[in-house]
């Protein structure tokens, strides 16, 4: 019992030591923001940050049962996913930022039966944290990829563990970024109501959000799509 | 608007460029031995240090403090040239085989007998002591004088 506490404990560590590490901080940050800037609802802030938790999770479950079973080499999808993952990652988040500053709107947005069901921006939100977990989890990077491929995968190897360790240590790459995100979600209700300008902060916690988001993918666009990445 | 514009153009050419780069397979690096043969003093062991053209703060912190462990903890025998320093970019296409032959995923620290460079390791618990210099300080000496001399 000791010792599968231990390797548990082990599991969740090398997550949350991937989450604050400056290698994926950039993307975390795009993440806090996001999921950050529903200013007055912390519950919806906090259900977001768990679903983007998941995401990650069940990103790393699944990479972690394809390697566990033998399906794939490590390293041949480490290189593959540091290869082609960041590269999509910056126009992606540049898109994402852009919807959010509604330069681009999405298909169907704005319909009359959009309207009639009510608040959509708030439930693509909701729905949109799941995927940017699993995105954002197999976006690696040389720190992310020593702890996952180098760390965790020999651990859930040994013990035959391709979803229990795998999930503890996405809920530790998640973990930080929801804090956070409840924090920042609740400074702002704070100034909001102290200034009795809620709706004004609202609006530009959503361009602030829009901005970072869409600084890290200019980022992540010159430093991995244009100029290329790396071989590792 | 403008500027909306040219962010997406910016984004599409990326989308493009992945694209393309996708379309076009790299070419084979060519099977060759993952150690230069030096037929006189060739040292016993080599400490690869593997890093990319891109370098990141944790990666140097990295191969700084392997670095200075080999220097401190094996000056007699850098000196004597049973063992070596070894710091390689594999993003240089001679270099690119090393990934293969070390079945590489990241920046590594590997442990390689020259004669027999089939006999490696690649310390793959720097990524999580990095954060404690003594710790992976000791892990990295300890690695070493515990790999086997052919």
């Amino acid at each position: 019992m000791d010792a599968t506490l231990a390797v548990s404990a082990t599991a969740l560590w090398m997550g949350l030591l991937t989450s604050v590490s400056p290698c994926p901080l950039a993307a975390n940050i795009a993440a806090m923001s996001y999921l950050g800037r529903e200013v007055g609802s912390r519950r919806r802030t906090l259900v977001g940050g768990l679903l983007y938790t998941l995401g990650r999770a069940l990103a790393y479950a699944a990479l972690a049962a394809i390697l566990v079973g033998g399906l794939l080499s490590v390293p041949e999808v480490a290189l593959f996913l540091q290869a082609h993952m960041n590269r999509v990652l910056g126009p992606l988040l540049v898109v994402v930022g852009l919807v959010l500053l509604e330069w681009i709107r999405l298909p169907g947005f704005g319909s009359r039966i959009y309207d009639r069901t009510g608040d959509r921006l708030v439930k693509a939100g909701l729905v949109g944290a799941l995927p940017l977990g699993a995105v954002l989890a197999l976006a690696f990077c040389p720190v992310s990829a020593g702890l996952f491929f180098g760390g965790l995968i020999p651990l859930a190897l040994e013990h035959r563990s391709s979803l229990w360790l795998p999930a503890l240590y996405g809920l530790g790459t998640g973990l930080p970024v929801v804090v956070f995100a409840v924090l920042v979600s609740a400074g702002l209700a704070w100034a909001g109501s102290a200034f009795h300008r809620l709706q004004a902060v609202e609006r530009w916690a959503r361009r602030v959000t829009a901005v970072v988001v869409i600084a890290v993918g200019l980022y992540y666009t010159w430093s991995f799509t244009i100029r290329g990445g790396s071989s590792l | 608007m403008k500027t909306g514009a040219l962010l997406l153009a910016l984004a599409g050419s990326g989308i493009a460029a992945v694209t393309g780069a996708g379309a076009v397979a790299p070419p084979k690096p060519k099977a060759a031995p993952a150690v230069a043969a030096s037929p006189a003093a060739s040292p016993g062991i080599l400490i690869y240090y593997f890093h990319a053209t891109t370098r990141c703060a944790t990666c140097r912190t990295i191969e700084a403090y392997a670095h200075e462990t080999v220097a401190s903890k094996f000056a007699s025998d850098l000196e004597a040239r049973r063992l070596e320093w070894r710091a390689v970019n594999v993003d240089e296409p001679a270099n690119r085989h090393f990934i293969r032959d070390f079945q590489l995923y990241t920046r590594s620290v590997v442990v390689v007998d020259a004669k027999d460079p089939k006999r490696y390791k690649v310390l793959d618990r720097v990524w999580q002591l990095v954060r404690n210099k003594a710790a992976f300080q000791g892990y990295v000496e300890q690695e070493i004088r515990a790999f086997p001399r052919s």
